[in-house]
């Protein structure tokens, strides 16, 4: 378990105080990013991604499911976060568990919401077929704020998924799904509308964007919140008490920061550069 | 073995366009159901709160503020006290697949009720005052007896009741109220089951009474950015009333238990 000392917190409340912190980034900047693409070869898609200290590994797994509970969706996504023990002492026991449940939850209700895989070609037999993702998180590192690394590190991964075509065979009533023979016949998702979390901490009475691990001990609250590119919000929470005025502030930062995010994120992937 | 939380309550009898196209909603959009409080419910505990709002009812206890029966490592030379908590739903509180097959297997804690707990405790860290309190936990037991929407709204207005009878020191009352809006953009304040299902978007927001605050906010669902701050603002007013009336409630129960003093 990461703590402070009383010096320590002090400083680091001073510091925040003047506007800077203690790693010299501004109240609403991130820290740098660098992802990796393509790392887990046996996988559909795969992705690494570095936010200061903190690295988390994606990968997603692509297959056919049944359909459950007469839904009409095209995807089901099962997103399973999975925190290391070697990464922090947090992770040891049944700790481990509510952290998982808690960021698995966020991220499952963040794209329920978006409905990111609104996507004709997606489609296989409805109420029969679905495709099933299959997304294993795997946190390696923390340094604080896994919520954001992971939800950036599962939208590149999901951006640099392959489907294989399918060609569905109708014989008798019943369905088969016959995968092309070119294994090369394969489409990319579109992700465009899936979101990204930005997460603050409140510590003092500022709230600081993307907090490392010693603004998470010192922090007395957390706001966090899911985007897409549009600037809608697809999930928020938020613990600790807070300024009720404060929030449509924060609202637009989180807009236009996610925005950036967001377009930077793609273009990464698209250039397969680093940043 | 997938482990998932399904936050849909289904199936149920009839697919959901159906019900949603014939549900009426019988009291107008802005007016929470019919609020039920008490207190000292639970004779041996500490303190104690139930609530029932419309179909949905929490019982909770307190227990505490006692020497922590279960000890971590570092915890018990903490100078700040500790709030734990454990929920538990009742295997009735909802008819649903989950339900059903839970009840067959035999049921430890499931994710939900770890999710709910773990909100719990975080809306009231910085309500109670811990550094009153060290070395000491305070034990929230809820059970959700039965869960026809805003079943969270419902369990922290209980937490509230139970910490105040058990005399446990805390900067404000706490009032909570889940909005949910539905399909046609109306704000529907303390949406049952029916209504939460088919929301597009479900904010849970608890605020202590007597600060200009908010405690916690939980949305669920996708909106723009002006529709789920003035849902916030609406929540906001109407929690406020939520526990103002808990208030009164709490001083004339007050009045009702005081003993004549001797002197007189």
């Amino acid at each position: 378990m990461y703590a402070v000392s009383k010096a320590e917190k002090a400083y680091l409340l001073d510091t925040i105080e003047t506007g800077t912190r203690l790693d010299g980034r501004q109240l609403f900047e991130y820290r740098p990013i660098s992802l990796q693409v393509g790392v887990l070869p046996s996988a559909s898609g795969s992705s690494r991604l570095r936010l200061g200290e903190t690295e988390v590994l994606v990968g997603v797994k692509v297959e056919v499911g049944d359909v459950v509970e007469s839904s009409n969706d095209n995807v089901q996504l099962l997103f399973t976060v999975e925190c290391s023990g070697s990464a922090s002492a947090d992770f040891l026991g049944r700790e481990a568990e509510s952290w998982s449940s808690e960021l698995q939850n966020a991220l499952e209700s963040a794209y329920r919401a978006a409905n990111v895989f609104d996507d004709e070609r997606l489609s296989l037999v409805p109420g029969k077929f679905c495709w099933l993702f299959k997304v294993d998180i795997l946190v390696l590192d923390t340094g604080g704020n896994m919520m954001d690394a992971i939800s950036m590190a599962t939208r590149t991964a999901l951006s640099t998924t392959l489907v294989p075509r399918v060609h569905i065979v109708q014989s008798e009533g019943s369905f088969e799904l016959e995968i092309d023979d070119n294994p090369d016949a394969c489409d990319t998702l579109k992700v465009e509308k899936a979101p990204t979390f930005l997460t603050f901490s409140l510590i003092g009475n500022h709230f600081v964007l993307d907090p490392s691990i010693q603004e998470e001990t010192c922090a007395r609250g957390k706001l966090s919140v899911a985007v897409d590119a549009n600037g809608d919000i697809c999930h928020v929470y938020s613990f600790g008490l807070l300024d009720a005025v404060e929030l449509s502030r924060l609202l637009t930062i989180i807009k236009k920061t996610g925005k950036v995010l967001l377009n930077r994120l793609d273009e990464c992937v698209k250039n397969g550069e680093s940043s | 073995m997938e482990r998932r939380i399904s936050q849909r309550y289904g199936p149920f009898f009839e697919p959901i366009h159906s019900l949603e196209r014939e549900y009426q909603r019988t009291r107008p959009n802005n007016a929470p159901r019919s609020l039920v409080l008490n207190t000292g419910t639970v004779v041996d505990a500490a303190g104690s709160g139930y609530v029932e709002l419309g179909k949905t009812k929490v019982i909770v206890a307190v227990q505490g503020p006692r020497p922590p029966i279960r000890i971590r490592g570092g915890v018990e030379n903490t100078m700040n006290g500790r709030i734990t908590c454990e929920v538990v739903k009742s295997s009735f509180c909802y008819y649903s697949y989950e339900s059903t097959r839970m009840a067959n297997v035999g049921r430890g804690v499931s994710e939900e009720e770890r999710l709910l707990s773990t909100r719990l405790v975080r809306v009231f860290e910085p309500i109670v005052i811990l550094d009153k309190y060290p070395k000491c936990s305070i034990d929230l037991y809820v059970v959700i007896l039965e869960d026809d929407g805003s079943a969270f709204a419902a369990m922290t207005l209980a937490t509230s009741l139970a910490l105040a009878d058990a005399s446990i020191e805390i900067i404000s009352v706490v009032s909570s109220v889940t909005v949910a809006i539905s399909t046609k953009q109306e704000y529907l304040v303390d949406p049952d089951r029916t209504e939460s299902e088919c929301a597009v978007g479900l904010i849970t927001v608890s605020l202590p009474l007597h600060a200009a605050q908010l405690c916690e906010i939980q949305h669920t669902g996708k909106l723009s950015i002006q529709v789920w701050l003035s849902a916030v603002q609406l929540a906001v007013e109407v929690a406020q009333t939520i526990g103002n009336s808990m208030c009164q409630f709490l001083l004339q129960e007050m009045e009702k238990n005081e003993t004549p003093s001797l002197c007189s």
